[in-house]
């Protein structure tokens, strides 16, 4: 098995995420014999850790309609929907921004745009 | 002794089966370091410290600083020129093209995310999909870090690697007693037994991206 697909296999187990999520409340639980100078490994196993905690929280909210526990378990699956769930969280930010910016205008408004000042291209530009 | 009734069973496999694929693969995240045998001996690899960083990298600046006094030897932008020059290959092209690769994979990603556990046969179709664009990605990676292997920058990244073999193998001696798998750089680069390559490629697996 592939170094990554085992450290997710990890991460996602039940045993590491109460670990993960117990270490967060109580300082005397830590994750590593090491408290420093963590390997690239490390670096990996508490990225996955954080994402799967993540995606096991969203699942118990019922967040996504696309999520379940087998999508969870297949690495395949669960890169498609991260991948998804941000280009879908990108999209809905950029719709309420664009809302929140229509709601600031008021009524009969007409957009224009504001003076700003010359802006020199490069130092020393006269 | 009580009867396990088959629900009992069940789940106590589940938990044996957690726990076996726990203890398997634990050695890998426990602690910063790698343990492995290699001729009925056994060595480590660990992180290296502050110091031995350093170390590596006034190494690897030796090794471009050389390379680019001597004749013959190629940037990677001149690698690039003249691969494109004398062998009609466009690295730049084939760049585009693990770009391009790349975004139809995020694609295929879109398609699969949405589909939900009632169509196993979909998924399946997809996931191979997925897999046959990664098999094109990984055959651009490989081509390309291979053409690329002779420039200046590749050929110092590897003594960065070398160097840091070299100061963090420790070779185990008593009980929880270990010292330097080599005296000096020297003897390691002397080595000519496979131990140099098992140690190379444990300690870029325990590095994985942090350098770059």
């Amino acid at each position: 098995m592939l170094l990554e697909a085992q450290i997710r296999k990890l991460a996602r187990s039940n045993y590491w995420q109460e670990i993960y999520n117990s270490s967060k409340t109580c300082s005397g639980i830590h994750l590593f014999e090491n408290q420093t100078n963590f390997s690239g490994i490390q670096y990996l196993f508490l990225y996955w850790l954080r994402v799967y905690s993540m995606i096991y929280s969203e699942l118990a909210q019922l967040e996504w309609e696309n999520l379940d526990i087998k999508v969870i378990e297949n690495n395949d699956r669960c890169d498609a929907l991260l991948y998804w769930r941000s280009k879908h969280i990108e999209k809905q930010i950029r719709k309420s921004k664009s809302e929140e910016k229509k709601s600031k205008q008021k009524p009969g408004m007409i957009n224009v745009p504001i003076w700003e000042g010359i802006k020199k291209d490069k130092e020393g530009d006269k | 002794m009580e009867n396990l009734s088959p629900e009992k069973i069940v789940q106590i496999k589940a938990v044996l089966k957690e726990m076996d694929v726990d203890s398997a693969n634990q050695s890998l995240i426990q602690d910063n370091k790698i343990v492995f045998s290699y001729k009925d001996k056994i060595y480590r690899v660990r992180m290296p410290n502050q110091i031995e960083q350093t170390l590596a990298e006034d190494a690897q600046n030796k090794v471009k600083l050389r390379l680019t006094q001597e004749k013959g030897n190629r940037s990677r932008n001149q690698l690039i020129r003249d691969l494109k020059e004398n062998n009609g290959l466009d690295v730049k092209a084939l760049e585009a093209e693990k770009d391009k690769i790349k975004e139809e994979l995020q694609d295929v990603y879109l398609e699969l995310a949405p589909v939900t556990s009632d169509f196993p046969d979909k998924i399946e179709e997809l996931i191979k999909k997925k897999e046959e664009i990664e098999v094109r990605f990984m055959e651009i990676f490989i081509e390309l870090a291979e053409v690329l292997e002779p420039c200046i920058q590749e050929q110092a990244k590897i003594e960065f690697y070398r160097f840091l073999s070299y100061t963090c193998s420790e070779i185990k001696t008593g009980e929880e007693e270990f010292f330097p798998a080599w005296a000096t750089y020297d003897d390691y680069k002397q080595d000519s037994t496979g131990l140099t390559t098992i140690v190379l490629n444990n300690l870029q697996s325990l590095l994985l991206s942090i350098k770059e």
